[in-house]
C-alpha cells in the first residue's frame, strides 16, 4: 500500500503506577483473526504525562528466513505481489515471483525451494509485524493488513514477540487510521486502589490527509 | 433547495470490524460489526450527506441493524441509534450491542467517517476509534450512475 507515513504520538495521561507497557500490533487479515499476532511496538517506561512519538509507515517490507538461519534482505512489498524463496548459485534468495498473488490486495511469500522450510516475516518501520513459520516447500504465506492498529496495556511482552490468543483477547481497542496523517493516542484510566478505572485510549489532535 | 434524490449512485462503502469473520462463529459472539455507508450527492455531483447502516452480529449471525440517515459534516458527533424490534410500539432490540457515535469530517478530497463506539459481549467489549472510510466530496454527474456493489473501506 503506497502513501505517506502516519505520525502518531502516544500520550500517557493515565494514573498508572505499575510502569505498564503498551503494546501495539496489527492483524494479518489474510489469516483468522485472533489466532496469533506479533508485538510490533512496545512502549516502555513512558511515565505519566510523558509522550512517545512514533511513525506508522504505509509501506511494509518482506523477508524470509531459511532453515539454516539465514535472513534475506527486506524487500518493500506491494499489494498483489508474490515473492518466492529460491536457491540460486549463491544460496537461498528471496525474489519477486513471476506470477502475482492470487488476491490483488494480498502479498504472498512462497517457498519454492526443493527442500527445507522457511519462515516469512513482515516488517514495518524496521520492526517485525507478522510472521508465518515453517512454510514447507510448495507452500506459501499470505499477508494483508488494513490501516488499523490494536493498542493495549500488557506486562512482560517484548517487541517481536508472538502473542497468543489469550493475550490478544485482552486488547480490545482498534484504532482506524484511514485518512489520518497524524494524531495523538491518549491513554487515561488506571491507578491504584478502589478508584482505579480501566485503561482507555482516545484519538486527539487528528490531522487528516 | 438541494435535491438529495437526484444522484445517489456513488458506490457505498463497507467497513467490517477487525474481528469480522467471513464465516460466522458457531457460538456468541457470532461475528463483529459491519457499517455500510451510502453517500448522497446533489445535481452537481457535490456531496450532501451519507446514510449509514450499522449491523451488529454479536448475538445474531445475520445481524441486527440500526440506521442513521442524512449524516452531514455540520452535524457533529451523532449517537448511533439503537436497533428496534418491529413490534407495536417498537422496542429496543437487546441483541444490538453497539454503543457510541459517528461523525463526518471534511478531509482533503473526501468526507471521512469518524467512529467512536464499543460493541460486543459484556466484559469483552471492543472499542473502535478513528476513521473507517471516506466518500468523495464530488463525483462526475452521470459517470457514477452505476449502482455498483459496495466496496470495502480499508
Amino acid at each position: 500500500m503506497a502513501g505517506s507515513d502516519i505520525k502518531l504520538n502516544f500520550v500517557n495521561y493515565s494514573n498508572d503506577t505499575n510502569n505498564s507497557s503498551i503494546v501495539i500490533f496489527q492483524q494479518n487479515v489474510a489469516e483468522d483473526f485472533g489466532e496469533i499476532a506479533v508485538a510490533w511496538k512496545v512502549i516502555q517506561n513512558c511515565g505519566r504525562l510523558d509522550n512517545h512519538p512514533f511513525t506508522y509507515p504505509m509501506q511494509f517490507q518482506v523477508s524470509a528466513k531459511d532453515s539454516y538461519g539465514n535472513f534475506t534482505p527486506q524487500l518493500t512489498a506491494y499489494d498483489g505481489q508474490a515473492y518466492e524463496m529460491i536457491k540460486d548459485t549463491s544460496g537461498d534468495v528471496l525474489s519477486i515471483a513471476n506470477t502475482p498473488a492470487c488476491n490483488a490486495a494480498e502479498v504472498e511469500v512462497r517457498n519454492s525451494l526443493q527442500q527445507g522450510a522457511i519462515d516469512a516475516c513482515i516488517f514495518r518501520d524496521g520492526k517485525l509485524l507478522a510472521t508465518k513459520t515453517n512454510i514447507s516447500p510448495g507452500q506459501k504465506a499470505v499477508f494483508q493488513f488494513h490501516p488499523r492498529i490494536y493498542i493495549g496495556v500488557v506486562s512482560q511482552i517484548t517487541e517481536s514477540q508472538i502473542m497468543n490468543s489469550a493475550i490478544i483477547q485482552t486488547i480490545n481497542t482498534e484504532l482506524n487510521l484511514f485518512g489520518i496523517s497524524s494524531a495523538d493516542i491518549v491513554m487515561t484510566g488506571g491507578g491504584p486502589g478502589p478508584g482505579a478505572m480501566p485503561f482507555e485510549f482516545k484519538l486527539a489532535n487528528i490531522n487528516t490527509m | 433547495m438541494v435535491d438529495k434524490t437526484t444522484v445517489t449512485n456513488a458506490e457505498p462503502q463497507v467497513w467490517c470490524s477487525g474481528d469480522w469473520k467471513t464465516i460466522p462463529r458457531k457460538t456468541v459472539p457470532y461475528n463483529g460489526v459491519e457499517i455500510v455507508g451510502t453517500p448522497v450527492y446533489d445535481d452537481n455531483g457535490k456531496f450532501v450527506s451519507a446514510d449509514l447502516k450499522i449491523v451488529d452480529c454479536t448475538y445474531v449471525p445475520d445481524g441486527v441493524a440500526s440506521e442513521l440517515h442524512g449524516l452531514n459534516v455540520g452535524d457533529g458527533w451523532q449517537e448511533i441509534p439503537a436497533a428496534v424490534v418491529p413490534t407495536s410500539p417498537p422496542s429496543p432490540d437487546a441483541n444490538f450491542t453497539v454503543n457510541g457515535k459517528l461523525q463526518l469530517y471534511h478531509g482533503s478530497g473526501s468526507m471521512l467517517l469518524g467512529v467512536d463506539f464499543s460493541y460486543g459481549l459484556t466484559g469483552q467489549r471492543h472499542e473502535e476509534l478513528g476513521f473507517i472510510f471516506g466518500f468523495p466530496t464530488t463525483i462526475a454527474v452521470g459517470a457514477a450512475a452505476s449502482g455498483g456493489k459496495p466496496t470495502k473501506g480499508r
